[in-house]
């Protein structure tokens, strides 16, 4: 078991799903056929796999687990590492379930080049995949921008009326940001010989005036990417414009690349420099979670307001992380993980309406409580959970890292409380303008409840959801070891100042 | 040895180039099937060559009296011309009958310019040099004008010839003062003079003639004036030889003088060198922004490549040697799939000459199309595609050399690239299909081949980057170990 290379496996599957779609022939509505029926085995298939892992994962190693090596970039010795921890092994799981919503979202909206679609959201799970599982800053980096590709023409080709505006946006703004870190990745080879993540974290110490100038250029692309004010201004325009499987993959997954990037860049490999600059990150969050809910507040279309809704919680991942705490981290996992989760079910929810009345208008809906129940249970679930009731998976996240945020700056985790309390503000304003009330058109009431693809979608997030607000340990166990480690050198030396 | 026979085995590629060129003419002027027949000796040649330069032992010798050297360095660079030449036959199958120019001339003409370039690599003295720039610039000068009955190849073939004679004049004007200076042409006897001592006046000048002359070979700003003109005037095939092979000699040969016998004078060409650079990456960038033709935005997106090869002899070492190479021949692959896709597409029936003559592309021919976009995300350097290898080992170098900043340049102005390069894809997929109807032509073997095996390779190679940095690096080493 120990020497299958199954995250290689893992990697590959999705892409041999892609390569046979490429090679379907035939009429229109067979090819279309089969292609759904071969991404969604191909995803399944994955999450199997990804399953597997979390089931066979030793949860007391906080090493990296699953480990491959391979001779990549012979005479510079870059290499093909591989392997996961308790951290980004959640992050591969959640791509390959996320896929299968996507895919099975899109099942009967997404009708011309179907093929071709799926063939995107194939390679996005093979790069996603690959990018939370490698442990080599340059296969790190294809993967990462590998990304875009497929994003790319998923908004721009399945997108709505300004896809190709918003489709340009979010690929030059987020090539932008990672060009600036693949320099830095350069200089860290330059520096220390190696780009191996496991030889280098806690093992170089870089000089701290460096460090900042690394931390500047990390900090730049993976600001863009989870976003945080002030450049979250793509988010927007990709989210509106992006078809729904778009948006749950964009909000479920890459802004989590973001998130993913802080921890293991930031703060795993630039530990000095991180806390040098921890200040300024925690006032750009708090400043991203006020200003981003304010402006939630005052949108009439759904997904901009979700989008925006992303915004603010990232804020309270990045809050998280940078208070340098046990809690702030733990915290900051479980929000990215239940955001992964919540995010994508609410994008799911505004397509299950926009599928029936072709618009996003807050106000253009009302009294679906009545016309669809079901809906109406499903959405208030998620809903709640986005606000952070207890009992659901917001709860817990958004606690602890406010609890740790607060240990180490005060002042700003109370502003950022607020964002708490604004939260609640416009998500109840989403739900009771879309739900309660009366219908606003005759269309309307002819709207039909969830279909039994539609309950098959929501019944996993659903039950993840509740669990992950009851009974978190069962998510956070597997990463409470790393978190240790990761702080451990943090102690150690303030115990040595004392 | 027979010192003869030494020599000979040394000069063995070009040898079977000049033997095939010659061959090719006789060949074409007897036989009835003309330009099938020098068409045909041709390839055999270039494999011959290639062949060669394969089998040849690695390792530095040198013969007629110490003109002319054969290293690793030389055998992989003279490997890519040869690549490049035989890659222009296959594109100008079809091409040249279309506009009936299927003459026996144009695969002699390629013959002797590789042939040509193979010296200008292997020179060690300025005068094989120039004997070799000149026996690459004639022919192609002719095959510009190739098209004879259109205006603007004419035009294309004439300000090429003014242009370059005059940057002929210059080279020929750098090596007379150089001589004056020195005493010498030899690259030897010049390195230790050029090293003994800060460079006088005459060899400053003598150098800035020279690295002038040949920036204007590899078209960087600010001497690329001719580029986008000339691009656009010549027949695509030729376009796609001019983009390919000459831009890896003309590279190559900088390296070789200023990392050669230039090396002394270290502190005055790193200057030109990065404000070459650092223009050719900015006039690469902005000036493709607003262009129609597509050869005319891949004539400025090579400025942008040359941009990033002289980054990569800029930082020198080791591995500034080999990011040449690498970026090199992945550059050369990418060109030659780039121009395959579109004489494919032309060969198709489409018009393909406007970048907005490929609107809807993605659904009329998804084939052709998907294969274009690849290479195009890989010219722009996008991950997982090969391009971005060849950047990625460039900006690696550059940083290692301490040349930070412009590494920052190449990723910005990378970026501002991309904006171009995405609109090829945007119009390709995104747009909406005219109602064109849709002629059904057999694609023709020879350019699917092309675009196909350019396609994977470039698909590929992150797989296995080290099928060709290995040898890259190797060859960059003899340069190395080489040099003084």
């Amino acid at each position: 078991m120990m020497n299958f290379p199954i995250l290689s496996v893992l990697t590959m599957i999705p892409l041999l799903g892609a390569v046979f779609i490429a090679t379907l022939r035939g009429d229109d509505a067979a090819v279309a056929k089969n292609a759904r029926w071969t991404a969604l085995w191909a995803a399944m298939v994955s999450f199997a796999l990804s399953l597997m892992l979390i089931f066979n994962f030793d949860a007391a190693n906080p090493t990296f687990q699953f480990m491959e090596r391979a001779v990549w970039f012979a005479p510079a010795h870059i290499d093909y590492v591989r392997g996961v921890d308790g951290i980004s092994i959640w992050f591969v799981a959640a791509s390959c379930l996320l896929t299968i919503s996507a895919i099975l979202c899109s099942w009967n909206t997404i009708t011309s080049r179907v093929a071709m679609y799926h063939i995107a959201l194939m390679v996005l799970l093979t790069m996603m995949i690959g990018l939370f599982s490698s442990l080599d800053l340059i296969l790190l980096f294809v993967f990462f921008e590998g990304v875009l590709l497929p994003m790319f023409f998923i908004i721009g080709m399945w997108g709505g009326p300004r896809r190709i505006y918003s489709s340009y946006k979010f690929f030059l703004y987020t090539m932008l940001g990672s060009l600036f870190m693949l320099l830095a990745m350069l200089t860290i080879y330059v520096q220390t010989g190696s780009t191996d993540l496991t030889a280098l974290i806690g093992h170089h110490h870089l000089p701290l005036s460096l460090q900042v100038w690394l931390f500047g250029a990390f900090f730049l692309s993976f600001a863009i990417k989870s976003p945080m004010w002030p450049v979250h201004t793509w988010l927007p325009d990709a989210h509106v414009e992006a078809p729904t499987a778009g948006s749950v993959i964009l909000a479920g997954i890459l802004l989590k690349m973001g998130g993913y990037g802080f921890l293991r860049f930031c703060i795993q490999l630039l530990p000095e420099a991180s806390e040098v600059m921890a200040p300024l990150v925690m006032t750009l969050s708090a400043v991203a979670i006020i200003y981003t809910s304010l402006v939630a507040l005052a949108q009439q279309d759904m997904k901009k307001m979700i989008a925006y809704s992303s915004v603010a919680h990232m804020g309270f991942v990045t809050l998280g992380l940078f208070s340098f705490t046990h809690q702030g981290l733990d915290g900051a996992m479980l929000v990215m993980l239940s955001h992964t989760i919540v995010s994508a079910a609410l994008f799911l929810c505004i397509g299950v309406m926009y599928d029936r009345l072709h618009t996003r208008e807050i106000n253009a809906y009302g009294g679906l409580a009545s016309i669809m129940p079901n809906f109406a249970l499903v959405m208030m679930v998620f809903t709640l959970a986005s606000v952070g009731l207890p009992g659901t998976s917001g709860f817990v996240g958004e606690f602890l890292s406010m609890l740790g945020a607060y240990q180490a700056a005060p002042t700003i985790t109370i502003f950022a409380a607020l964002g708490l309390i604004l939260g609640a503000a416009y998500m109840l304003r989403l739900y009771r303008a879309a739900i309660f009330g009366v219908p606003a058109t005759q269309e309307v009431r002819r709207m039909k409840d969830l279909s039994v693809r539609e309950w098959i979608i929501f019944a996993p997030l659903l039950v993840i959801v509740i669990w992950m607000g009851i009974y978190p340990t069962t998510f956070s166990r597997l990463y409470q070891a790393n978190l240790q480690s990761i702080l451990a050198p943090r102690h150690q030396s303030q115990g040595a100042a004392q | 040895m027979n010192p003869f026979l030494h020599d000979a085995v040394i000069f063995a590629p070009e040898l079977v180039l000049l033997i095939g060129a010659l061959g090719a003419l006789i060949a074409g002027t007897y036989v009835p099937d003309g330009y099938g027949a020098a068409q045909r000796l041709s390839y055999l040649a270039l494999a011959g060559a290639a062949g060669l330069l394969l089998w040849l032992p690695a390792g530095s010798e040198v013969s007629y009296g110490l003109n002319f050297a054969q290293t690793s360095l030389t055998q992989f660079a003279k490997l890519w011309v040869v690549i490049g030449a035989a890659g222009a036959l296959a594109l100008a199958h079809h091409a040249l009958a279309r506009i009936q120019a299927q003459r026996f001339e144009f695969p002699v003409l390629v013959l002797l310019a590789a042939l040509g370039m193979c010296v200008m690599i292997s020179a060690r003295d300025l005068l094989s040099l120039y004997v070799g720039i000149e026996l690459q610039s004639l022919p192609l000068y002719i095959l510009a004008a190739f098209a004879r009955q259109e205006a603007r190849s004419a035009e294309a073939g004439l300000k090429y010839f003014v242009l370059g004679a005059l940057s002929s004049g210059l080279l020929l004007y750098g090596i007379s003062l150089l001589y004056g200076a020195t005493g010498t042409i030899q690259y030897e006897p010049l390195t230790r003079f050029i090293a003994s001592g800060a460079p006088s006046m005459a060899v400053t000048l003598a150098m800035i003639f020279i690295i002038a002359a040949l920036a204007f070979k590899v078209s960087a700003a600010p001497f690329h004036m001719w580029t986008p003109d000339v691009y656009q005037g010549a027949a695509t095939p030729i376009t796609a030889f001019f983009t390919t092979a000459p831009k890896v000699a003309g590279a190559v040969v900088i390296l070789e003088l200023l990392h050669g016998p230039l090396t002394g004078a270290g502190a005055v060409w790193e200057q030109i060198l990065w404000a070459m650079a650092a223009l050719s990456l900015i006039v690469g960038a902005f000036a493709a922004l607003m262009q129609q033709d597509i050869k005319r935005l891949l004539a400025y997106s090579t400025i942008n490549h040359v941009g990033f090869l002289l980054i990569a002899i800029l930082s020198g070492g080791l591995s500034g040697a080999a990011a040449l190479l690498i970026y090199l021949a992945i550059y050369v692959i990418i060109s030659l799939g780039a121009f395959g896709a579109i004489l494919l597409l032309q060969q198709q029936g489409e018009a393909a000459v406007e970048i907005n003559d490929l609107r809807g592309l993605g659904k009329r021919r998804p084939r052709i199309a998907i294969a274009f976009a690849v290479l195009i995300f890989a010219a722009a350097g996008v991950p997982p595609t090969a391009g971005f290898l060849g950047k990625m080992v460039v900006l690696l170098a550059a940083m290692q050399a301490g040349y930070a900043w412009l590494a920052a340049l190449g990723v910005i102005t990378s970026v501002v690239a991309a904006f171009y390069y995405l609109r090829v894809v945007k119009i390709m997929y995104f747009d909406e299909a005219p109602n064109l109807i849709i002629p059904h032509i057999r694609m023709s073997r020879r350019l699917a081949a092309v675009v196909a095996i350019t396609t994977f390779v470039t698909l590929g190679l992150i797989l296995a980057p080290s099928a060709l940095v290995a040898p890259a690096t190797q060859a960059a080493q003899s340069f190395i170990v080489g040099a003084p």
